[in-house]
């Protein structure tokens, strides 16, 4: 599998009146062709921040890259111009949003706002446009396509919108396909649904996937490879049967330890103390260390660096040794 | 026991927050609003305008002898100068010291109109939105009906006619506030209104009422104080306004009438070509107060807005 | 076990739909649908069920936080409906709610001490001296600090905020909590610790819960009883191990193998539910999902399924059982 976008060393601060956050600190991250990517971690860690940042969707002011790479196709999106970056939105990469009522326009019809992502990427004429349009709601399991293609967003389900949403976001044949918390505002019964549209998707089309999520079960069953993230940095990074079976960051282990499992009975669920950090007030050396009970003195002092400790498994944690 | 005790007290710490430094609801106003250069030079303007009204013509009348009615025949309609530093008006009367007394005049009118009509629109708004339903629906088309009377025309006619009845001009200015005040309630109360029945779908009014509390303490300690702010930015802009519609009224000869002075009424002498052309010292005063202030109000007014509504916060 | 605290008789909720001019009742929204259960001391029942479904206007219709439409809530013994304004006040304190939303729940311009010592003033359950011993034991309890009395809530996050409503009910010794999604808008690190104090509280003073989420590992970890509602219905309650050991119902079923498991190696056999859930307003005849089961038989599209008891205290109603 080939790199599809590695992301190098990308920082994105917002500049408030308050003082600078930096959502995105430092992270590096690499997607390969045909991939689901995982990125796990609490509100506020920066995940969807870095996903906005590859097509340069922050809002300037007052977010800002201030530096690193975005390397795409051999080219860096992080240099490009607004034309160049609106070419590949929404055709070589785009974006599923959580909640789809905000995301879709309601003032057009669904097919209108396929139609109008094909017309402007592909060489098509609107009538072509529109067969590709049905076809693609076909595709996504919508019921009656021929009909649902000239409603409007609020006639249809919570479901159906994120359907429609998936729709538009693969017309274009994209590469990559960015899910921001896709299936967080559906039910279980239709986030199964929705999973396994996605799943069916990416096996047909060989469109890499990069999920973000904060849903341990959801990255479990649809990733190949994880990355989690906490304040802005990445902490872990291992192959998702690596990292379920054999996490190592502190934070890691807390995270999948607090969650009650339905398969399995605790008798007390084991929880991280205390709350995330101010990103406006950051600690001292590890970020993680005033949550974390296995802290020693230099966790206070030194930040971690990500090192590699076994083969494809990647952590920031002085408890580990990095191997070369 | 204990060690229950111990599990539940595990790591809580406030967020980046010193022990002693409480910031209440208000304080961040404060806190807002000092950030915003306008508004804060609004508030000044607005400040200096009420001292000078208030203190002015006492200092005037001890310190240099010089009331609003005293007449300087050996300088009528003369140019600034030393002794006028903004000469007099027509009959000889000192522009300044009238000035600063039509500030009282018009601030005043602002003051009160908009505390009639914050009385009328929060309590009349305040019934509409807490018991809702048929009241609300009533209460509702009545304010329709009253935001249909065209505003200026029937505040013309009204103070039209306080002339015919021939009012003392003493409490001419009384009647002219109450009428504003009673004109212009409407906007508030469905504010108001608006308000609370927002803020009776929020979660914490259920919680009062789960909490099984009485509904005085409902009243006053859930639901009044969380409408104040949006109170507190709409009497502040309506006091600019109220002091417009005084001027303009008072400029048309139907507010306040001689001897007292309004600002309004002071720009009125413009209608006079000459004056307007040569004697600018009778007119551009009082206008560009007009302006200053209510400006003031407004820039105030909207900084306020700006500091009470988080939302808007970038 | 213990007593019956609360018993649940047939309730009914139905919002009226209003259209027109003359606003019209055009139709109902049947959003609570002929709901019966029992709740005993110490004991947590979980409702679980998709948005929608009805769990939480059953919880505050239990409350009479909103007025019934049919049926009878008794609270021991009592019949909270026929109870005048006064003797409503005056139970209120024995049956306390929390909040899913930490952040509209809570009064933004009391302090936190206010917030919580309100009730005790208000109720005079304590004198005015004592009121700030209690408001200070209640926050200890729920592991917050003392000096975090003075302060606002705007000063803390969602899972301090959610202590302090926690510590709102608390103040007032309640025999029964409604728990309506309390951990749903929190993260997961914070949704552990809140479950955890909810658990521990419990423990110690033997509150019972009726503990309203859409999360069924939650539910599952928490309650002693789990209820499964599809469009304001029960349609499946039994004991916890039970009910996920061995559910009954196709729409439990369902719900169950819906669930993301975080184990990557596990593979599970997986029911995928056609469609969506239908309108409230517009349920479907018969057995309200029928609609969607993938063994639906001809009865029922036609016949209510009743709700009833087929052996150790599983309820479900469904035909095929």
């Amino acid at each position: 599998m080939g790199e599809l976008l590695s992301i190098k060393n990308l920082k994105t601060y917002f500049y408030t009146e308050d003082g600078v956050i930096k959502a995105v600190d430092d992270v590096s991250l690499t997607i390969r062709e045909g991939e689901t990517l995982g990125v796990v971690g609490e509100s506020g860690c920066g995940k969807s921040i870095t996903a906005m940042s590859i097509l340069k969707l922050i809002p300037n002011p007052p977010g800002k890259i201030v530096s690193g790479e975005i390397i795409f196709e051999g080219k860096d999106l992080t240099k490009a111009t607004d034309s160049e970056i609106r070419k590949i939105r929404g055709n070589k990469i785009s974006v599923i949003f959580q909640e789809p009522m905000t995301s879709l326009n309601p003032v057009f019809t669904i097919g209108d706002q396929i139609i109008e992502a094909i017309v402007l990427h592909q060489n098509m004429n609107r009538e072509q446009a529109r067969e590709k349009a049905i076809d693609m709601l076909k595709l996504v399991g919508i019921p009656r396509a021929n009909e649902v293609v000239d409603a409007y967003p609020h006639e249809l389900s919570g479901g159906m919108r994120q359907r429609a949403m998936i729709a538009m976001a693969m017309a274009c044949n994209p590469k990559l396909l960015i899910a921001d918390e896709p299936t967080t505002a559906l039910d279980v019964t239709i986030q199964a649904q929705i999973l396994d549209l996605m799943r069916e998707l990416k096996n047909k089309t060989n469109t890499s996937i990069m999920l973000i999520t904060h849903d341990l079960g959801v990255v479990a069953e649809m990733a190949d490879h994880v990355v989690v993230m906490y304040a802005g940095k990445i902490v872990e990074e291992a192959d998702v049967f690596e990292i379920f079976k054999n996490p190592l960051h502190p934070y890691t282990i807390g995270l999948l330890e607090s969650k009650p499992i339905l398969n399995q009975d605790k008798e007390r669920l084991n929880s991280i103390p205390g709350q995330v950090p101010n990103p406006l007030n950051m600690p001292e050396g590890c970020y993680f260390h005033p949550r974390c009970s296995k802290a020693m003195d230099i966790c206070r002092k030194e930040q971690p660096k990500l090192c590699s400790v076994k083969d494809g498994h990647k952590v920031a944690c002085h408890l580990y040794k990095e191997v070369k | 026991m204990a060690e229950v005790k111990n599990n539940l007290n595990k790591g809580v710490e406030l967020k980046g927050a010193k022990k002693e430094d409480i910031m209440s609801p208000w304080k961040i106003v404060r806190h807002r609003l000092r950030r915003n250069k306008l508004a804060m030079a609004g508030l000044y303007i607005l400040l200096f305008m009420i001292v000078v009204s208030v203190f002015g013509p006492i200092v005037q009348k001890y310190v240099f002898g010089i009331t609003m009615e005293k007449i300087d025949l050996y300088n009528i309609s003369a140019p600034p100068s030393l002794k006028h530093p903004l000469g007099t008006d027509e009959v000889g009367r000192d522009i300044l010291t009238r000035l600063m007394y039509g500030g009282r005049i018009s601030l005043t009118v602002g003051i009160v109109a908009v505390s009639i009509s914050v009385v009328i629109g929060s309590i009349i708004g305040g019934i509409s939105g807490y018991y809702g339903g048929v009241v609300d629906g009533i209460i509702m088309r009545f304010v329709d009906i009253f935001m249909c009377f065209p505003f200026f025309p029937l505040l013309l006619m009204l103070a039209a006619v306080l002339s015919d009845y021939k009012v003392d001009p003493k409490y001419r200015i009384y009647f002219v506030m109450v009428i504003i005040g009673i004109l212009s309630w409407t906007g508030l109360a469905r504010i108001v209104r608006g308000q609370i029945l927002s803020l009776r779908e929020q979660e914490f009014m259920q919680a009062a009422e789960a909490l099984g509390l009485r509904d005085r303490r409902k009243i006053f300690r859930h639901l009044l104080p969380n409408t104040f702010a949006s109170i507190i930015v709409s009497a502040t802009l309506g006091i600019g306004s109220a002091i417009l519609s005084e001027s303009a009224l008072s400029y048309l000869g139907l507010g306040v009438t001689p001897p007292y002075p309004s600002w309004g009424q002071m720009v009125q002498v413009a209608t006079d070509y000459y004056v307007m052309k040569y004697e600018y010292w009778k007119w551009i005063p009082p206008g560009v107060c007009i302006f200053l202030t209510v400006m003031a109000i407004n820039l105030f007014g909207d900084g306020l807005r700006d500091a009470l509504d988080p939302k808007l916060k970038r | 076990m213990a007593e019956t605290l609360l018993k649940v008789e047939n309730l009914k909720k139905y919002f009226p739909i209003k259209a027109g001019v003359f606003q019209r009742t055009v139709g109902y929204v049947k959003a609570v649908d002929d709901v019966s259960f029992e709740l005993k001391e110490g004991e947590t029942l979980g409702f679980v069920g998709e948005s929608g479904c009805g769990k939480s206007t059953t919880g505050r219709t239990i409350l009479r936080l909103l007025d019934k439409t049919d049926g009878n809530v008794y609270f021991e013994g009592k019949d909270i409906f026929s109870l005048s304004r006064k003797e409503l006040r005056s139970i209120r304190p024995k049956m306390q709610i929390i909040f899913q939303d930490p952040y509209s729940s809570l009064n933004p311009r009391m302090t936190v001490g206010e917030i919580i010592g309100e009730a005790l003033v208000d109720h005079k359950i304590v004198s005015k001296g004592e009121v700030k011993d209690r408001v200070l034991e209640a926050l200890e309890m729920c592991g917050l600090a003392p000096y975090h009395i003075r302060r606002y809530p705007h000063e803390f996050s969602g899972g301090q905020r959610q202590r302090i409503g926690i510590a709102r009910a608390l103040v007032l010794n309640p025999k029964f909590i409604v728990c309506d999604e309390p951990v749903s808008a929190l993260d997961v690190s914070i949704q552990s610790q809140i479950v955890n104090l909810l658990c521990d509280l419990q423990q110690k003073f033997g509150f019972s819960y009726m503990f309203i989420s859409h999360d069924l590992s939650v539910v599952k970890h928490i309650s002693h009883r789990v209820g499964v509602m599809y469009l304001g219905s029960l349609v499946e309650l039994a004991e916890k191990h039970e009910l996920y050991k061995n559910p009954l119902h196709p729409y439990t079923k369902a719900l169950l193998s819906a669930v993301p498991i975080p184990d990557p190696t596990l593979k599970r056999e997986r029911i995928i539910l056609q469609g969506d859930i239908p309108s409230p307003a517009n349920p479907p005849s018969g057995c309200k999902f029928h609609t969607r089961c993938p063994y639906k038989k001809d009865i029922c599209s036609q016949e209510v399924p009743k709700f009833r008891d087929v052996g150790g205290g599983h309820f479900v109603s469904c035909h095929l059982v």
